[in-house]
């Protein structure tokens, strides 16, 4: 089926005027399937960490969420292994007024504050209440061995 | 772009002068928020109401209930907030017209070529320029950006006009029309939010927030909170027949004819492609000739409904689910048949949902699916029965006979079931049919066997071989059955 005038226009924005630190190529041959980049933020343990997600717009997008997901291995207590995001805007809370730039800059948002209180990966935020300066280490060690190149 | 004539759509139809914090009542009409705002102080207010969705058309064979009447608008608040897309838009024509500037009241060159309202600057209840006042209160006012992505975008966006213009001379100098720029400004603050298109029939909530109506119930069919600022929404019948922003409908009609002819026509031929194609409800087994009721909660299929009910016969296909998991590959052969369902009643519900009542027709196969805004839609052949061939007709016992062996499995049944079973049977099903070609599907309504099995029968040609097939499984029924076969103890 076609795709929706405002995907086209959301990709030609997220291309000519990317948001800092952050980038989103749509695939060729699948337009709503977009390789995505997230660098992580300064003064976060993420730091200097170049993040590979996936970012698919299903069939009824914008009235339903992106699907997100990190590709790059990470040590978050809001990120599985599978790399799948606790983030309220993907799920309950999205808005069609919400857009991918939008959603990544939440994504970034949610590397400086996560958020042990609302878990997806317990071991990691049990860490990260318990002793969190050795979880950040964790954290850092984690993005220097895989987000790093 | 006519200045003047923008100018001229953003008057207040109480005070005829240009509005001053705008807000826009449930009738469609927007007022400066100082005059009376419940109910609209217009005398003869009675707005054209937007015709109801889904658009009915006269020869429709449905019989479609509106939902209840919808609630008042709730009561405005106390100090109502302001139309958001108005606001901007007078911000974006002051910056331009440069009325913010200290210094254009003796700047005559401007004045002439800018033929507005006197009235606007030396208004005697708004002590100096106006704009700039309301325009410090939305900076000032937190509880304006707190979780309103748009306030917060237009109090930046408002910061940066506040800078941007009369700056040089030559600026302020330079003769109307106005800048290039301002155009696609206008049309940028004039997009949905939700479609990113120029707004097409704007409705505008009671948290001033606007929309394209398709695009309002779109938002309201998956959550009734403003798509902005998450505030409640009066629902889904609230918005049904609503009437437009008037003020924005006649902006947009003088700012950007030609675009928004042209959105009216790519939304009407988008509506016609939608139904080029089948549209298709992935639910349940149905065969022809029965009355099946629908409770149509899911948005997407709400969707679908809304745009079946505007053709005069409404009707959509209706198949299986693909059974996923261990025998997966043995329904693939039936997966794409199933059989159309034509709308008979409609009763809306106040939040959007439906129940629905229909009859199934006749039976299709699936030639080419795709999906359409979330559901799928599906290019179909329609497949009717094949009179049969006459060494079929002869072998084996006759059509009668066949009908024969099910009654009187069904009887046998019966008796070793309670009455009231047996009557809610009968209710539901009704009498068995006399056609040999439709008495297969009846009998195989009421056997207990597995739906994927019974679908078997969707895509048979012939009534015989539909009927061998029913007796196949009541012979099979009858080996396995340990009531059938003589005492039981408990």
């Amino acid at each position: 089926m076609a795709l929706p005038k405002r995907i086209i226009k959301e990709t030609e924005r997220l291309v000519a005027d990317p948001a800092p630190g952050i980038t989103a190529a749509p695939h060729e041959d699948n337009l709503r399937y977009f390789d995505v980049t997230i660098q992580g933020p300064d003064g976060s343990p993420f730091q200097q960490g170049i993040f590979k997600l996936e970012l698919f717009l299903p069939e009824e997008y914008p009235m339903a969420p992106p699907k997100v997901r990190f590709l790059t291995k990470i040590y978050h207590p809001n990120i599985d292994k599978l790399g799948r995001i606790c983030l309220d805007i993907l799920k309950d809370k999205w808005s069609p007024a919400l857009q991918i730039r939008t959603v990544l800059l939440s994504v970034q948002a949610l590397l400086s504050a996560p958020n042990p209180d609302d878990p997806l990966a317990p071991d990691v935020a049990k860490h990260y209440k318990e002793d969190e300066k050795g979880a950040m280490g964790v954290s850092r060690e984690w993005t220097a061995l895989y987000a790093s190149g | 772009m006519d200045l003047a004539a923008l100018r001229a759509c953003l008057a207040c139809p109480v005070c005829a002068r240009t509005l001053q914090n705008p807000t826009t009542l449930p009738c469609g009409h927007t007022v400066c928020q100082t005059h009376q705002i419940s109910p609209c102080p217009l005398p003869h207010c009675a707005p054209p109401p937007r015709p109801a969705r889904p658009r009915i058309p006269p020869a429709s064979r449905v019989n479609y209930l509106p939902p209840p009447p919808a609630p008042l608008a709730p009561p405005p608040e106390h100090t109502p907030k302001p139309d958001v897309t108005i606001n901007k838009v007078l911000a974006l024509l002051d910056s331009v017209l440069g009325e913010d500037s200290s210094y254009d009241d003796d700047d005559d060159d401007i004045l002439r070529s800018a033929p507005r309202s006197p009235t606007v600057r030396t208004r005697p209840d708004s002590p100096g320029p106006s704009r700039p006042r309301k325009r410090q209160r939305i900076h000032d006012d937190p509880s304006d950006d707190e979780g309103d992505l748009l306030s917060h975008l237009m109090s930046a966006a408002a910061r940066q006009r506040d800078t941007a213009p009369h700056v040089s001379l030559t600026d302020r100098m330079r003769p109307l029309p106005p800048p290039p720029s301002l155009e696609k400004e206008l049309q940028t603050e004039l997009a949905c939010e939700i479609c990113f298109m120029l707004l097409y029939s704007p409705v505008t909530t009671p948290c001033q927030h606007t929309f394209c109506s398709k695009c309002l119930h779109r938002a309201l069919d998956h959550s009734n909170l403003c798509p902005l600022c998450r505030d409640s929404l009066p629902g889904f019948s609230f918005f049904d027949d609503h009437p437009g922003n008037q003020t924005l409908e006649t902006l947009l009609a003088t700012a950007f004819p030609a675009e928004y002819t042209a959105r009216g026509a790519a939304i009407a031929a988008e509506e016609r492609d939608a139904r080029l194609d089948t549209p298709i409800f992935v639910c349940m087994l149905i065969f022809p000739g029965h009355p099946t009721a629908l409770h149509f909660f899911e948005p997407r299929y709400r969707l679908m409904l809304r745009r079946c009910l505007e053709q005069d016969v409404p009707s959509f296909g209706m198949i299986m689910p693909a059974r996923t998991g261990a025998g997966a590959g043995v329904t693939a052969q039936t997966a794409d048949y199933g059989t159309m369902l034509e709308v008979r009643s409609v009763q809306m519900l106040a939040d959007g949902r439906s129940m629905v009542e229909t009859w199934s027709t006749y039976r299709f196969r699936i030639l080419e699916r795709g999906t359409l805004d979330g559901y799928t839609v599906g290019r179909i052949e329609r497949i009717d029965d094949v009179p049969d061939s006459p060494s079929l007709t002869l072998a084996g016992p006759s059509n009668e006979e066949l009908m024969e062996t099910c009654t009187a499995f069904l009887h046998q049944l019966r008796r070793g079931t309670a009455p009231w079973v047996v009557q809610r049977l009968n209710n539901v099903y009704g009498a068995p049919p006399a056609d040999p070609a439709a008495f297969a599907y009846w009998v195989a309504l009421i056997l207990p066997i597995d739906e994927f099995e019974k679908a078997k029968l969707l895509p048979i040609r012939s009534a015989r071989l539909r009927l061998r097939l029913v007796v196949h499984w009541i012979e099979q029924l009858n080996n396995n059955w340990w009531f059938t076969s003589g005492c039981v103890i408990f």
